[in-house]
């Protein structure tokens, strides 16, 4: 993990306000030394240096390989074709993770949403009244805590929908 | 370890640079971001940005850090 990295990624939101305005995806951007695991892609901000050369993350982040832009961010999901919107989904979708040494992690979390269709746009979903909980890693919780109004999640984090009603 | 000025204001390119600096317990820890602010006892090292703010950051005291150096851009890689 020696090799330094710029990468650009999107990620998931949520807003508390009654009315959405305007939605789209923030470019994120973050330097930092790189290693892939899987599919996702584990960036170090500070590394700990242990005795006997052994390197520990002190602070990094993981990111999904399908949240960078622009190279696998153009495919454009499809999965969404056949929703429609009015209807009640359950989403599954990656989400990118910030962590410490006090717990350490190589992959990012797996999340799943209850929400209503309410928008969508080549590049995300917005979900209405939302019920977000993070199935991995254990334990599993509601995120965030507090209920928001809306959830946008980009595209190309997604990777199952169902239809609920 | 005293450090000459490496932020140049002007230069509208980021500085990445990549600091080994010593802990509270003597430990080292080695870090790289964008190089965002540089006074005269610590230094800001940013990690993210979204739509160009800061997000993700760290404070270094000049005196913590062992070494510290500009990584030329053509050693940065994208994915």
């Amino acid at each position: 993990m020696d090799e330094i990295y710029h990468i650009k990624y999107v990620d998931a939101y949520y807003s508390y306000a009654k009315k959405l305005g305007r939605v789209g995806l923030a470019t994120h951007d973050a330097h930092g030394y790189v290693k892939k695991n899987g599919r996702n892609i584990v960036v170090a901000f500070i590394k700990s240096k242990k005795a006997r050369g052994k390197e520990e993350v002190a602070l990094g982040l993981v990111v999904p390989d399908t949240a960078l832009i622009p190279k696998k961010n153009t495919t454009k999901n499809k999965i969404l074709e056949k929703f429609k919107v009015g209807m009640l989904l359950a989403v599954t979708w990656r989400d990118i993770v910030i962590f410490d040494y006090t717990d350490s992690r190589n992959e990012c979390s797996i999340m799943y949403t209850e929400g209503i269709l309410f928008k969508t746009k080549d590049n995300l979903i917005v979900l209405k009244d939302p019920e977000t909980i993070r199935m991995s890693p254990v334990p599993v919780r509601n995120h965030p805590m507090k209920k928001p109004r809306y959830y946008i999640i980009p595209r190309s984090l997604v990777t199952d929908i169902t239809v609920i009603k | 370890m005293a450090t000459k000025k490496l932020l140049d204001k002007n230069n509208p390119e980021n500085t990445v640079v990549r600091v080994i600096f010593r802990g509270k317990f003597n430990d080292k820890y080695d870090c790289v971001g964008v190089l965002v602010r540089e006074e005269k006892k610590m230094i800001r090292i940013a990690f993210s940005a979204k739509d160009n703010k800061m997000v993700d950051f760290l404070d270094v005291r000049k005196s913590k850090i062992v070494s510290i150096g500009i990584i030329h851009p053509s050693a940065i890689k994208n994915l």
